[in-house]
């Protein structure tokens, strides 16, 4: 999104106000966000930054992903994760982002290939063994923080590969 | 606007539904981390091998377009400004432009499908036929305990962001956007302007779309948005109403003025048009003005934006296409 003064760079600060019971939102750069005196200059500047407020405090060391290059001090920076490992890489960074931002911290929406019927508020799951339908079942245990069904299905979930079914 | 319908569901409040999703191939850096050209070429290739099957739909190239057609595609929420400003990016759409897929956006592919007035189920469904599409060509980042893998953790889960344009010129003259925006906020929703400039506000239209897309299906998404929009048009509904019989030829004075202007105007600038097309519209759901449905007036609203007027008639300073919209206004409305 492009800075709604200058419009040449992109906007990073999003100001929502009320004048007179109408609100108004402009998206400016920093530049246009500091030098326009009527905008006070929050202490977060952008979303981003404000997320930052959920990450734990100070870490010891700077990590890295080794497949993208993206680094803890950076995704903190941005807010934005390299690739698909980066999730696993950062994940005690990412959780409290996931609560913070989600309350949530397990999908229970659809895979892919699925199909869901919003006109009829259906899902279908198609081509889904036996352990595909048990592992969503652990998932949504875990969701609702109903852990002893977890552990019973965990279990079953692993006896069931065992078996190689 | 070609997919714009103005008899729409709930028309008199919600403009148009807009459903996103973000999705990303597994083994390919996402695009802020994205570097060799063969990794590039191969989020483009996904996304044409998917869907170049079917003849309804078209890929183009960002750099291929003029700066003119950028702003176009970006005015009518085709494309994102960043994705304009970018040199790797790509559009694959249909040909009214109701579905589509930004490639190289923030994430590999934002796929998106656009309704009109409140239709949150249909405009889903068309999303997520499209989904599986693609998704059946490349191999979607997706996580058993995260779901569908985004750049941005605040899009992981469903990567599902839906939202409503809705016209709220009652609520905003009643001073009350502010409380709804809280009211909002509790349940997992955000409120915003829906056009940047400070003056458009003035026009009252806002987009409520969901925060979480994190622990909740698709079908809660949707229904808890559903659930709050019908809460805001009543909210809506009930202010005009008691804002006619408090205010009574006051506030048709302020809708025959705004026809009036329409009418006969010889200057109008986008902003005054959208706040012009606001008070009209208010006017219409009253029964004060007749002739018109809100759908159409939104409609009009949205083909008349700069980018739209200047493509049409090869206007591009701001004075020559105010005189050029007003013109136009002025055939429709007299």
């Amino acid at each position: 999104m492009l800075c709604d003064n200058c419009l040449k760079n992109t906007a990073s600060v999003h100001m929502t106000s009320f004048v007179n019971g109408q609100m108004q939102t402009l998206h400016l750069c920093a530049q246009c966000a500091i030098k326009k005196k009527s905008v006070a200059v929050m202490p977060w500047l952008s979303f981003n930054d404000f997320l930052s407020a959920f990450y734990d405090g100070e870490d010891a060391q700077d990590i890295k992903c080794e497949y993208c290059g993206t680094t803890l001090a950076g995704f903190k920076k941005t807010g934005k994760l390299g690739c698909a490992a980066c999730y696993k890489v950062f994940e005690s960074s990412i959780q409290p982002v996931l609560k913070g931002v989600h309350i949530n911290t397990v999908h229970t929406g659809k895979r892919p290939g699925d199909v869901v019927n919003a006109a009829a508020g259906t899902e279908e799951r198609p081509e889904r063994n036996k352990t595909d339908e048990l592992k969503q079942k652990l998932r949504e245990a875990v969701a609702v923080e109903n852990f002893e069904e977890a552990a019973r299905l965990r279990d079953e979930i692993a006896f069931l590969e065992k078996e190689g079914k | 606007m070609r997919w714009f319908k103005d008899d729409a569901p709930e028309c008199d409040v919600v403009v148009s539904t807009r459903v996103r999703l973000a999705r990303n191939i597994s083994d390919v850096p996402f695009p802020s981390r994205i570097s060799l050209p063969e990794d590039i070429n191969k989020v483009h290739e996904g996304a044409k091998s998917s869907l170049l099957v079917s003849p309804e739909f078209e890929y183009t190239h960002i750099a291929d377009l003029t700066e003119l057609d950028r702003r176009v595609l970006i005015e009518g929420h085709i494309i994102s400004a960043e994705l304009a400003a970018g040199k790797n990016g790509g559009i694959l759409c249909n040909k009214d432009k109701s579905v589509s897929v930004m490639i190289m956006e923030e994430d590999h592919y934002r796929l998106q499908s656009l309704g009109s007035g409140l239709s949150l189920n249909k405009t889903y469904d068309l999303a997520d036929k499209l989904d599986n599409m693609l998704g059946g060509g490349v191999n979607y980042a997706f996580d058993e305990k995260l779901g569908f893998l985004s750049s941005c953790p605040t899009n992981v889960g469903t990567g599902l962001r839906a939202s409503l344009m809705m016209h709220l010129p009652a609520l905003t003259a009643a001073k009350g956007m502010q409380r709804i925006s809280a009211l909002v906020g509790k349940v997992g929703m955000t409120v915003r302007g829906a056009f940047g400039e400070g003056s458009a506000a003035s026009g009252a239209f806002y987009q409520i779309s969901n925060q979480i897309t994190l622990g909740v299906t698709e079908n809660e998404i949707l229904s808890r948005l559903s659930s709050t929009a019908k809460k805001v048009i009543d909210f809506e509904r009930g202010t005009r109403k008691e804002l006619f019989s408090t205010l009574g030829v006051m506030l048709e004075d302020r809708v025959w003025r705004a026809v009036g202007l329409l009418k006969h105007a010889r200057r109008i600038s986008d902003g005054e048009a959208q706040k012009l097309i606001s008070d009209t519209a208010l006017g219409v759901s009253l029964g004060i003005v007749s002739g018109f449905t809100s759908g159409r007036l939104y409609k009009i609203m949205m083909d008349t934006r700069p980018a739209t007027i200047a493509s049409l008639s090869g206007r591009l300073k701001p004075q020559e296409r105010d005189i050029v919209r007003a013109d136009m206004l002025r055939d429709i409305f007299a």
